[in-house]
């Protein structure tokens, strides 16, 4: 004969079935990679952004390499200007007529400015009087 | 440390904080999802990705309801939306995508330490009323709660659960089944 199902009987089957177990490591596995992800990202932003020479052998070779071009070339650098600055000397102390002209202490006039001009009277100092002064002789 | 004030300190984004909340409700977590989902791993997956949840979300938990029914709904919500997935991808024919594989119901079943009969059963219920039927029958939630969690009216949850326990009777009843027989 058929078994008719009530509602209680439904519910105390299912309430009877046995709850799944994890294995004995599960939730503490669990908690570990939330706390690692939580963990990411509270990381700085920087730090992904920014290069850590330090992470990684080859990264020190890099680091390295950078280091010696960088002071290899302020070294250049600083040779060539004592170099130029070194010949500037050379040539001034050699070369005597060529340190007068160079001289800063010479000061040099421009003859527009020393010498009046004839090709433009009316820009002279003297034109530039008060033109009302010749109207009061026909006065 | 009370749940309060763990909430508390999950809200001003102190990972204690949710430890004691993940060692307070994670059982609960797991059991129901992997009632609705079938396997260990997807539950541990859930699991993992519903505290990561909570953590970024407690600031939106005005404390209304009871934090575990607030946990119930992402919980359902997460699992149901994994289902939905699940369904799309077989729909579109991607056989092999890793969502899509399934075990068989007798495989399922040992995994969840069912008879393969009640779990066949359940697995042929619609996904909201298999829901309300386990958050009532097995976790023990009030019709209110599961409303609340569920995002559904009280009626609602009723004639779902309603609907899943004559469905359930009836499938019993044609494999013959009586109470002592699971």
């Amino acid at each position: 004969m058929k078994h008719e199902w009530q509602d209680g009987e439904i519910s105390k089957v299912l309430r009877d079935l046995s709850r799944p177990e994890p294995a004995p490591q599960t939730y503490d596995h669990v908690w570990f990679k939330i706390e690692d992800k939580i963990a990411q990202r509270q990381r700085h932003f920087l730090d992904s952004v920014v290069w850590k020479p330090w992470g990684h052998p080859i990264r020190w070779v890099a680091a390295a390499a950078c280091l010696f071009v960088t002071f290899s070339g302020l070294i250049y650098h600083q040779d060539s200007v004592d170099q130029n600055e070194l010949g500037a000397y050379l040539i001034s102390v050699s070369n005597t007529a060529e340190s007068v002209t160079r001289d800063p202490g010479l000061v040099k006039v421009s003859v527009l400015l020393s010498e009046p001009s004839s090709s433009a009277p009316d820009m002279t100092v003297e034109n530039h009087a008060d033109p009302l002064s010749g109207d009061e002789i026909f006065l | 440390m009370t749940e309060s004030e763990a909430i508390e300190r999950c809200r001003q984004g102190d990972v204690s904080g949710l430890q004691v909340l993940f060692e307070l409700h994670r059982t609960k977590v797991y059991h129901l999802s992997w009632r609705m989902l079938g396997s260990p791993q997807d539950a541990e997956d859930v699991l993992q990705e519903i505290y990561l949840k909570v953590f970024d979300r407690i600031k939106n938990y005005r404390g209304d309801s009871a934090f575990s029914t607030w946990l119930y709904r992402m919980t359902t919500n997460h699992c149901l939306d994994i289902l939905r997935r699940r369904k799309i991808v077989a729909f579109l024919g991607f056989e092999n995508a890793p969502e899509a594989v399934d075990k068989k119901d007798s495989e399922k079943a040992v995994d969840l330490g069912l008879s393969p009969t009640v779990e066949k059963v359940l697995a042929k219920l619609p996904e909201k009323q298999k829901a309300c039927l386990l958050l009532r029958e097995m976790e023990e939630l009030s019709y209110e709660d599961i409303a609340s969690a569920l995002d559904l009216s009280l009626g609602s949850v009723k004639s779902n659960i309603h609907r899943a326990k004559i469905f359930l009777k009836e499938q019993l009843e044609q494999e013959g089944l009586t109470p002592e027989d699971l």
